[in-house]
């Protein structure tokens, strides 16, 4: 278009931007123009050429009518006449500038005859100066005038003046052209007037009608503005006509009613899509709601299942208590075989029984991932040890080869969680030890080992392996045997029991301490666990124990080859030369000068016993005769692994599997650097008490115990132990004890009314002599997590957890009297590190419901004021009794607020009200109250809603009960005041 | 302007050529020549080309013997003394001032016939004459009777209007 239109230089005249209005005018009046202009210009010329013709005829007219008209006149010789008639004719003319007339003089030649000049002629007169000379009249007379005789003047014409056939002159004739020129100057001018005008009133008239095609395009375009404005589609152009504007203008209206139609049903979809996104939103949100609910209705139950397993747990272990307590005393008492049977097969199935609460209670709090990996200072050695020791009597019973293995170059020390490590070895083991059998067949072995894999820097990496000739899995079970409550099969379930539990905490304890595990069996051969971790050293100085055994030599005889690689391994470790013989023959090859260097002999009595035994014979006869006398170590299945060595008419006694810390105490013994422990014989409990029982008092023990149960159990269990004990009701009384008399031991409870285990334990310990302090053992079933920790910060010296068992009493009493008697000579104890199944009770009694079971309802809801006084008062009464009457004032909104908070599991209310109570019953002296609020508080920070409802069931029903107690104290106060 | 219904006087002022004498002889030669050139621009009914030309006096001949004679070879001359006696073939008739007195009663009988009547009398339009032609002090004095001509069928050549005395 801009092509197009810039033909006419439009564009670059810029009216290109002109209005269309502007545009319009424009063109028209440059069409006017050019017309008017074509027109004017076709006119004129036209005009001059008509009136060129016109003058030219009239020219020849006028020659025509003077040749004529004088023709009487030159025929009759009339000058005058002739004179005066072509002046008279040239002024009626007017335009006539020129007349000459000719006629032949009586001579016969042509003169000039009249002559009249427009400019030099006066009146009639002939004109000054003739124009007719010689060459002119003679192109006159000769008829050739080719040009104008006065020249200028366009208009000419000559005649030959002929009267009856004879020539009698001639007339020439010129016209001006002036009055032509004027003629045409006059038309010119008016049609330049007539131009101007025409062009001016174009102008107006253009300005005029525009409008009629400009009004309704610019409406249109307005009105498109408008729309896009305003975005009011309903907006219609108004059409003016049925041309071209008015089309443009219907289609306008047709496409808005188009897209306003569209509008509409984009307005609509918009709506709908509104509407759904609020459906959707709202869906989403009751979704969400729901999901909410759902989880929260999740919680609920996860919550509800571990107050259920808590419960049950701790609802389990209350009766456990008595029955193992009241199995110990059964066993204690004269049963025939079959009796004793009946009980040790109670309290074997009791204990079970416990594990496996453990191992559900473990295992929930593992998936719970509440459990915490623990990593303090851990003798490797003594933690499988420990474990070997519990699981010893299972492979014995079975009739099952025990081995058990510890590399002696593995550090004594490493940071680890003792705890989850012996549950890892006791699982394992344990597990290999139910699949595995002694049959016809073969012989069933279970073997664990304890590898240095690497010692590089810091850390210290460990090889746990146990492996069993067991029965072995299939791939398709190995695949899922350490998913929870999984076993090999459901026949294998029947078979063997247990909860399938085991591998899975197993696994899971291993990731958790950074370790591998790894599974190697075959169905049938057996199984073959490998797990692989690493632990941080522990800087320590070496003990010397060692320098005992130093630059012995020793000859060991045993026929299970295992077993003598570990013994020589170990006394090799502690600097003993060993000698092993694994046959009868090799015996006999034995110098006597090697046996003069003997300093003691090992008989592995475990194994082949009889073939043992004859070498033994063969050795002693030997002996005899080169009158060397040496000690023997005898291994005896028997014995527990972890027992003292005895020494039995100059023979030690020690148990399987072999242990290192035995063998080398055994060895110590047999070489008489060290005092044997127990010098007595018979293996059960009830031989052990007797045993004591016939013996002189072991110590003298007080027993702190609020509970009458156990006052009599445990009382019991001491007694028959060997130990004087005098049985306190409670700390005070305990103190009053310990201020009256000498115990060599205390054993007491943690929590109990007036004062508590931890109060008594700091009382002795502020008052006692710092250089003899009394060991202090703790005894409680409620162990809660870090309860080991608590007693030893309070200064207690170990602890032994609910349900107490005979044989760890008397070991821990064992240690401590004997500590105590070597306290006298200026030896300090050592602190115990709690075992794995002690620690495991801890961890589980944390879980149940009521945190303090041992504690009496009346503890419970003691008021202490003069410590409230004291503590917080700072000695001043009548503020702690303002606070009290403020907290009586409260309780009852207190009581209502925490139920309902309670009852509607709002953590952060329930926490906020506890964190409350917390401080307020403490300050009031209620401090059970305030410990239980602390707790709830702690509970609702960590998440652990339902503990912490539980808890805060306690709390609501001892409000009113702490509240009673408060009001008494209050009208004591009164009355102690009024009396003063 | 039309003129007066029966009579139209042209009077024509014609200056004498040099030749011209104020003796009467003179002048009527000239008047015999100018006669005869009037005549010429003269056109007779009927396809007459007036060839010859017939000049016919009445009652007497001002002119001479000599000029008659001397007269072109295509003219003839007649005297008459009667208008009883004048040939109905005259071309043009002269009257002389001798019938000045029964001048109405000739310019009647002749007035329908092709003849131009000329006289020397100055008042002979008012009798009906056609010409009346005289020489005053060297100048021609022409009067010319259109309508009286136009009665007799007699047309004039328009250039000879424009030496006569036209009255318009």
């Amino acid at each position: 278009m801009a092509e197009k239109s810039d033909f006419l230089g439009i564009k670059n005249l810029g009216i290109k931007n002109l209005g269309i209005k502007n545009k319009l005018i424009l063109f028209i009046l440059l069409s006017a123009t050019i017309a008017l202009a074509t027109i004017g210009i076709w006119q004129f010329y036209y005009e001059r050429s008509t009136l060129s013709d016109r003058y030219r005829d009239l020219t020849r007219t006028f020659a025509d009518q003077v040749s004529t008209n004088l023709v009487a006149m030159i025929a009759f010789d009339d000058k005058n006449s002739a004179q005066d008639y072509i002046v008279e004719f040239a002024k009626e003319q007017r335009i006539v500038s020129y007349i000459a007339v000719t006629h032949r003089d009586s001579n016969g030649q042509w003169q000039p005859f009249a002559e009249y000049d427009v400019f030099t002629s006066v009146d009639d007169e002939a004109p000054s100066q003739s124009y007719l000379e010689e060459g002119q009249l003679q192109a006159l007379v000769s008829g050739d005038v080719t040009q104008p005789i006065r020249a200028g003047y366009s208009f000419y014409s000559s005649r030959s003046i002929v009267f009856k056939g004879e020539t009698l002159g001639h007339v020439y004739v010129e016209v001006s052209t002036g009055e032509l020129k004027r003629t045409l100057m006059q038309s010119l001018q008016v049609k330049l007037l007539a131009f101007f005008g025409g062009i001016l009133l174009t102008y107006f008239l253009a300005n005029l009608f525009q409008r009629f095609i400009t009004r309704p395009i610019v409406a249109l375009a307005e009105l498109t503005e408008r729309v896009r404005e305003s975005k009011d589609y309903s907006l219609r152009a108004r059409v003016f006509g049925n041309d071209e504007l008015g089309k443009l203008a219907e289609s306008f209206n047709n496409m808005m009613h188009e897209i306003q139609a569209k509008d509409i049903e984009r307005q609509k979809k918009e709506a709908e899509i509104l509407e759904l996104n609020q459906t959707l939103e709202s869906r989403v949100a009751e979704r969400t709601q729901e999901l909410e609910q759902a989880k929260d209705d999740a919680e609920a139950a996860n919550r509800l299942k571990s107050t259920f397993l808590a419960t049950m747990s701790h609802e389990i272990r209350t009766p456990m208590n008595g029955v193992v307590g009241a199995v110990e005393l059964l066993l204690l008492s004269d049963l025939d075989d079959s009796q004793k049977s009946s009980a040790n097969a109670v309290r074997s199935s009791a204990f079970t029984l416990l594990r496996i609460i453990d191992d559900i209670l473990d295992f929930s709090k593992i998936e719970a991932g509440k459990f915490q990996i623990e990593s303090i200072e851990t003798s490797l050695r003594d933690v499988i040890e420990s474990a070997v020791a519990a699981l010893a009597p299972i492979a014995k019973s079975k009739n099952i080869q025990f081995k058990c293995f510890i590399e002696p170059g593995i550090p004594d020390f490493l940071m680890a969680d003792p705890t989850r490590l012996e549950q890892i070895v006791t699982n394992l083991v344990g597990n290999a030890l139910k699949f595995t059998e002694t049959n016809d067949i073969k012989v069933g072995e279970v073997c664990l080992m304890a590898n240095l894999e690497s010692f590089a820097g810091e850390e210290v990496g460990i090889g746990l392996q146990v492996s069993d000739n067991g029965i072995g899995m299939n791939d398709e079970v190995k695949k899922r045997i350490f998913s929870p409550f999984t076993q090999a099969d459901q026949q294998i379930t029947r078979s063997f029991g247990g909860t399938g539990l085991g591998l899975t905490i197993v696994k899971r304890l291993t990731d958790m301490m950074g370790g591998t595990i790894e599974l190697f069996s075959e169905e049938g051969q057996g199984t073959t666990f490998n797990i692989s971790l690493h632990f941080p050293q522990v800087e320590r100085e070496l003990e010397d124990t060692c320098d005992e055994l130093l630059g012995n030599e020793a000859i060991s005889i045993g026929w299970d080859q295992d077993i003598q690689i570990y013994i020589a391994r170990y006394l090799t470790f502690h600097g003993v030369a060993v000698k092993n013989i694994g046959s009868l023959d090799s015996l006999a090859l034995l110098k006597d000068s090697h046996l003069q260097d003997v300093r003691f002999i090992l008989l592995d009595k475990a194994h082949n016993a009889e073939l043992v035994e004859q070498a033994e014979k063969m050795l002693d006869e030997r002996l005899a005769r080169l009158d060397i006398k040496v000690r023997k170590v005898v291994i005896v299945p028997e014995m527990q692994p972890n027992a003292p060595p005895r020494l039995v008419q100059e023979q030690v006694y020690i148990g399987t599997p072999v242990l290192r810390s035995a063998l080398v105490n055994g060895a110590a013994i047999a070489l008489g650097v060290k005092s044997p422990e127990v010098l007595v014989e018979g293996l059960d409990i009830a031989e052990i008490v007797e045993d004591e029982q016939d013996g002189p008092t072991k110590g003298r023990i007080l027993f702190a115990e609020d509970n009458e149960t156990n006052q009599f159990v445990i009382g019991s269990l001491l007694k028959r132990l060997g130990y004087s004990v005098d049985v306190a009701e409670d700390g005070m009384e305990a103190y009053h004890f310990w201020q009256k008399n000498h115990y060599d031991v205390i054993l007491t409870d943690c929590h109990m009314p007036r004062l508590s285990g931890y109060e008594l334990t700091e009382r002795i310990r502020n008052e006692e002599n710092a250089e003899r302090p009394i060991p202090i053992i703790a005894i409680t079933a409620n162990a809660l997590r870090g309860e080991a920790e608590k007693c030893l910060g309070y200064g207690m010296n170990d602890f032994i957890a609910k349900p107490v068992e005979t044989v760890k009493l008397k070991a821990t009493l064992d240690k401590w009297c004997t500590d105590s008697q070597l306290k006298k000579s200026g030896l300090k104890p050592k602190h115990r590190q709690p075992t794995q199944n002690e620690q495991a009770e801890q961890a589980e009694t944390y879980e149940q419901a009521t945190p303090h079971p041992d504690v009496s309802q009346e503890d419970k809801i003691a008021i202490h004021p003069d410590t409230a006084i004291k503590v917080y008062f700072d000695n001043v009464e009548d503020l702690y009794y303002i606070t009290v009457d403020k907290f009586i004032a409260e309780s009852e909104e207190m009581l209502s607020a925490l139920s309902t908070a309670n009852d509607a599991g709002d953590a952060e209310q329930l926490g906020g009200l506890a964190h409350q109570l917390k401080n307020t019953a403490g300050m009031v002296g209620a401090d059970y109250l305030s410990q239980l609020a602390g707790e709830v508080d702690g509970l609702c920070a960590d998440g652990e809603l339902g503990e912490a409802q539980f808890h805060a069931n306690e709390i609501v029903t001892l409000i009113p009960l702490v509240v009673k107690k408060l009001n008494l104290v209050a009208e004591a106060s009164t009355a102690t005041a009024g009396e003063d | 302007m039309k003129l007066s219904k029966s009579l139209i006087l042209i009077v024509l002022m014609l200056v004498c050529r040099s030749s011209v004498a104020d003796d009467a002889v003179e002048k009527y030669a000239l008047m015999f020549n100018l006669m005869i050139k009037i005549s010429q621009f003269i056109t007779w009914p009927d396809g007459d080309n007036a060839t010859p030309l017939k000049l016919c006096l009445l009652g007497g001949n001002p002119f001479g013997q000599q000029v008659l004679d001397d007269s072109p070879d295509n003219t003839e001359t007649r005297l008459f003394n009667q208008i009883g006696d004048v040939d109905e073939g005259c071309h043009v008739l002269f009257i002389d001032q001798g019938k000045k007195s029964s001048l109405d009663y000739i310019v009647k009988q002749v007035s329908t016939k092709p003849m131009l009547t000329v006289s020397e009398l100055d008042d002979f339009m008012e009798y009906g004459g056609m010409v009346s032609l005289n020489i005053v002090e060297s100048k021609i004095k022409l009067n010319i009777n259109i309508e009286a001509a136009n009665k007799a069928h007699l047309k004039l050549d328009s250039s000879l209007l424009f030496i006569a005395n036209r009255q318009d």
